[in-house]
């Protein structure tokens, strides 16, 4: 904890002190009836945090919706196709150049259509996250599975272990470090997707943040607008940090040593 | 478990010309004999352990397994290297008992097996570390109970302590010599280290460089456990090595 804080009270300082400047600059040089409506200011975006905190909250809710669902599909077809891939190479040829290809057209130039194709719902918003998280995924867990050693799989080949049991007991267990940094930069990139298909979709009732956003530009509550987009940087990050979390405890044996290692250190103490 | 090798020849196709491996190469392991693979770098002598192992097909030869031929000894062998091999997700017990789960055996009984070795190896109290968290010496020695708890009665080993430094490395031949006289399966060794060789072995293969062919045979009777310094020790040694130097000069 004392370690967290050594590192963070530098770009902590910088940060407030970024804000302090943000305010005073706005305050001195913007035209007063611009203020709030143009240019944000931190304590108006403070304010409306405060004061729409339940619409804020309940298009969180949405947006997260969308990003987890997202998010899951991206991970499990993912996952099934990097086997794919991996087991054969015609499906290899079959499939790359495809997935290769979908990942160089524009999400904002699919979006649109998957909402004419889906409707006003849920399901184009999270057809685009798991679209633009779906790449990484692919690429990673492919590269990881081929980074099984050599002298291991021989290993297993002599005690005699099937093709099944090397994919369980030895290729998925080689190939995670890789997969989890698949579903980092996955799920940041979901929030992205998420975001890009709320603001094509226009739809009644609760859109989640980025239609939240649209809506509130074009009321010129710009305070509100930044207000979302905290909200949607919190939930980014709220979202690594339980990936991170979770690739901490699934790969414990990589930080075996050093944790044995501080435990002895702090008992020497 | 008797191995014979008989006229082994292999060759590796390449672009400009094939290069030979083996030539003509005669082997045999008694039941419970522990033979030694001594050659310069580079001779062919994994080739040699992988042929027999099935992990590659032979350009041509054949392989008797108690007088029966066989195309390769796969489900016989148990294979240990330089490397530990040890999986790094899987604590010393169950990586040691890995063998025994690939193979649905009663994981019961191997666990209690595995925990009894464990003891033997002057592991007791690691069995719940991670590969990570143990020294080189450790590592081995799980790698040793995983050899062990396969049951298999040919064991080839292939430089298994080369990683290690030289207190460490005598020590593991001792806990080597330890495993073969309660469970008394055929070993073949491949080595460079002359010591190891005379240490543990009853009898030494020395090869000529590639194409590997047998130069010549020595029989080491010295009663073990055997002493480095004895006087006997150093003689045999010296003879391994005139025939060694031999072989040495031919490749020059």
């Amino acid at each position: 904890m004392i370690n967290f804080f050594r590192l963070t009270w530098l770009p902590a300082l910088l940060l407030v002190l970024l804000i302090v400047v943000w305010e005073l600059a706005v305050r001195a040089w913007a035209a007063p009836d611009l203020i709030h409506k143009i240019y944000p200011l931190p304590s108006g975006i403070a304010e409306a945090m405060w004061s729409k905190s339940f619409l804020l909250l309940q298009n969180s809710w949405v947006t997260l919706q969308e990003i987890l669902i997202g998010l899951s599909l991206a991970l499990v077809l993912g996952f099934i196709v990097a086997l794919l891939i991996f087991y054969s190479s015609t499906l290899e040829r079959l499939l790359y150049p495809i997935i290769i290809l979908t990942q160089n057209v524009p999400v904002f130039a699919i979006a649109p259509l998957l909402v004419i194709w889906m409707g006003f719902n849920i399901w184009p918003k999270v057809v685009v996250a798991a679209l633009i998280a779906f790449f990484p995924m692919v690429v990673n867990t492919v590269d990881g599975l081929r980074s099984t050693e050599p002298d291991l799989i021989q290993l297993f080949k002599i005690l005699g272990a099937d093709r099944w049991q090397r994919l369980i007991h030895l290729r998925i267990p080689a190939a995670l470090p890789l997969i989890f940094s698949g579903i980092k930069i996955g799920v940041t990139l979901s929030v992205v997707g998420a975001v890009v298909g709320e603001w094509v979709s226009s739809e009644v009732g609760i859109g989640g943040l980025g239609r939240l956003m649209m809506t509130e530009k074009r009321l010129l509550h710009v305070d509100t607008v930044f207000a979302a987009i905290l909200w949607l940087a919190l939930l980014g990050l709220m979202l690594f940090m339980a990936v991170s979390l979770l690739e901490r405890w699934a790969l414990r044996w990589k930080h075996a040593a050093e944790a044995r290692y501080n435990l002895a250190e702090a008992k020497e103490a | 478990m008797h191995l014979n090798v008989k006229g082994l020849f292999h060759c590796f196709p390449s672009l400009t010309a094939a290069i030979d491996v083996l030539d003509d190469v005669q082997l045999e392991i008694q039941s419970g004999e522990f033979v030694s693979v001594l050659g310069p770098s580079g001779c062919g002598k994994s080739t040699l352990l992988n042929v027999i192992s099935g992990l590659l097909t032979p350009t041509s030869g054949h392989l008797f397994i108690d007088d029966v031929e066989v195309p390769h000894a796969q489900s016989q062998v148990a294979y240990m290297q330089q490397k530990d091999l040890l999986l790094p997700w899987r604590r010393a017990l169950p990586n040691a008992m890995l063998g025994a789960q690939l193979n649905k055996a009663n994981l019961m009984d191997a666990e209690t097996e595995a925990r009894k070795l464990f003891e033997q190896f002057d592991l007791a109290g690691y069995e719940q570390h991670y590969p990570s968290e143990l020294s080189g010496g450790m590592r081995q020695r799980v790698a040793l109970v995983r050899t062990l708890l396969t049951h298999r009665p040919l064991w080839l080993l292939d430089e298994p302590f080369g990683a290690l430094d030289a207190l460490t490395r005598m020590r593991l031949q001792d806990w080597m010599l330890k495993a073969w006289e309660n469970v008394q399966q055929s070993i073949l060794m491949v080595t460079h280290d002359l010591d190891e060789a005379l240490v543990l072995s009853d009898r030494i293969y020395i090869l000529t460089p590639r194409p590997a062919h047998v130069h010549a045979v020595i029989k080491v009777s010295l009663p073990r456990p055997r002493d480095r310094m004895s006087v006997a020790f150093t003689e045999v040694k010296k003879e391994l090595w005139d025939v060694l130097s031999e072989v040495l000069s031919k490749s020059d």
